[in-house]
């Protein structure tokens, strides 16, 4: 369980993820805060699709659009 | 062995459109990191000329696409190495103020905003959406925020280098990431979720 950490808290931990290696205590408070919260279950997966979509928008990796020229996303 | 002429003016010429039908893309890439018209379309013309010049080299391993942003990314990099142009303006504690998300918590810091669950994009007509909607939320993005958050999400720079470059504290390089993350989950969860109705996003891009 985790000890103090709010769903605001879990936030910007998530954001932190991205950038650098999170501590053993933050994985902790982090799975502790996310396995009693849906809510905060339910931001982690819109995160996931947020970075995924970021991701492929940024490797280029997306579908091309179907007609015209310079209308590819 | 010697490639015939012709095939290699038709593969030219493929790449030719490619390049072309990439330009779009590669320019609002460039431009949420450059913030400069004239900066953008000339690391893109460079991208496009640096892939002519190495066509040889490309295996098709990647699409054309992803080639031609890893081209981008380099020529960018390049570009805040040489001119010192990462710094950013004024104006930028403002945007790593993070008051604007107090109205998604309660006081205690639970959620309060409306639940809502979300689901990726499938197919390629919802993706070509989805990734419009993306890109529009992008560009929404406050200037010196999207121009950490390129710097990390595009050209990969880690937070050490993007503070160098962009003559920022650790703490407002975090700030400004974290503002970036959480404005382009609150604009996709409008634009694209609202309501979990993916389908009514779908006809308000279609009439927009």
């Amino acid at each position: 369980m985790s000890r103090t950490l709010s769903c605001r808290d879990t936030t910007v931990l998530v954001s932190d993820g991205r950038d650098r290696r999170l501590s053993l205590e933050e994985l902790a408070d982090l799975r502790g805060h996310l396995t009693g919260c849906v809510r905060c279950q339910a931001a982690r997966e819109q995160f996931e699709i947020l970075f995924r979509g970021i991701e492929r928008y940024l490797h280029g990796d997306t579908p091309d659009a179907p007609i015209g020229r310079g209308t590819d996303v | 062995m010697l490639e015939s002429p012709t095939t290699r003016d038709a593969d030219t010429e493929s790449l030719h459109d490619e390049c072309e039908r990439c330009r779009t893309t590669l320019y609002r890439i460039a431009l949420l990191q450059l913030r400069d018209h004239d900066a953008a379309e000339d690391a893109v013309q460079e991208t496009l000329v640096a892939a002519f010049a190495g066509r040889a080299g490309f295996r098709g391993q990647s699409s054309i696409k992803t080639w031609l942003l890893a081209i981008l990314r380099f020529k960018i990099i390049d570009s805040l190495r040489e001119r010192a142009a990462g710094a950013l303006s004024r104006g930028m504690a403002a945007e790593a103020d993070d008051g604007d998300f107090d109205a998604l918590f309660d006081d205690d810091g639970s959620w309060a905003e409306p639940k809502s669950h979300w689901r990726g994009p499938e197919g390629d007509y919802e993706e070509i959406e989805f990734f419009r909607v993306l890109e529009t939320c992008m560009e929404r993005l406050p200037e010196a925020t999207a121009r950490v958050f390129m710097m990390r999400e595009f050209l990969e720079l880690d937070t050490p280098e993007i503070c160098e470059r962009a003559q920022v504290s650790a703490g407002n390089a975090r700030a400004l990431l974290y503002r970036a993350r959480m404005s382009l989950r609150l604009c996709l969860g409008k634009s694209w979720y609202e309501g979990g109705d993916v389908a009514a996003a779908r006809t308000r891009g279609r009439t927009r």
